[in-house]
């Protein structure tokens, strides 16, 4: 059961979730910041709450994941990428702070 | 009907597959775990095909909320999120369709969604660009 890898099948299923719910949380973001322009605050609202289940899902997967390898989720490549992702959603922040 | 799910084909103890839904779990027997995998691949690539077009449909609201354009555009970008949200769920029913006729070791179902998808996509080219052509006109 551990050792089936006809084409990292697995895998491919696994980043196919990732993308997934990356874009989910990017168009969940973008239709908040939408919605928080046109003074729709029930929108943002649940746009808000998409955006963060999509994360959850998004690490909810990998932690799964990586507890069926025997690793740490937390790789190297993981934390650096945060860190990016972070930067970019602050930077994000500010921008449309100062815009409007 | 039910009867059948318990059939030769059943692998495994039947008493602790709690895997859901049932509609699905519930019949035939596990097929080869890879083409389990690719039909869950396939559903996530129409779900994303499906948030592609919700995200058309917001980038286009929001053009139209900084720029004053007319209304012919608030009207597709609604067009396209409606649509992207049928797509969505339209790949919830196709996988289920496709991994019970996987379990049943049935021919695959059709895929449903992809002429709707195809005929939505040219409709909504010929109008944006019936749309430029009338723009065009205008200033000439």
């Amino acid at each position: 059961m551990a050792r089936r890898d006809p084409g990292l099948q697995p895998e491919r299923t696994a980043l196919s979730w990732q993308r997934t719910a990356l874009s989910t949380a990017l168009v969940a973001l973008l239709l908040a910041f939408a919605c928080l322009k046109g003074n729709f605050p029930i929108g943002t609202g649940i746009a808000a709450l998409v955006a963060v289940g999509a994360v959850v899902v998004l690490f909810g997967a990998r932690g799964r994941a990586a507890r069926r390898e025997g690793v740490s989720p937390w790789t190297p490549l993981t934390r650096i990428s945060l860190l990016i992702g972070a930067t970019a959603v602050l930077g994000g922040v500010l921008a449309l702070l100062i815009l409007f | 009907m039910s009867e059948s799910s318990a059939g030769p084909g059943s692998s495994g103890e039947p008493g602790d597959d709690e895997r859901r839904p049932r509609a699905v779990y519930g019949v035939g027997s596990d097929p080869d775990v890879r083409f389990s995998l690719a039909n869950e691949r396939t559903a996530l690539a129409w779900v994303r095909t499906g948030l592609s077009l919700v995200a058309g449909g917001v980038a286009l609201t929001t053009l139209a909320s900084f720029a004053d354009l007319p209304w012919v555009i608030d009207v597709i970008a609604l067009v396209a999120c409606l649509a992207g949200g049928a797509l969505a769920l339209s790949a919830l029913f196709s996988w289920r369709r496709a991994e019970r006729a996987l379990r049943l070791d049935l021919p695959l179902p059709a895929p449903v969604a992809l002429p709707w998808l195809v005929i939505g996509v040219v409709v909504l080219a010929l109008v944006l660009a019936g749309y430029a052509v009338f723009e065009l006109a205008g200033d000439l």
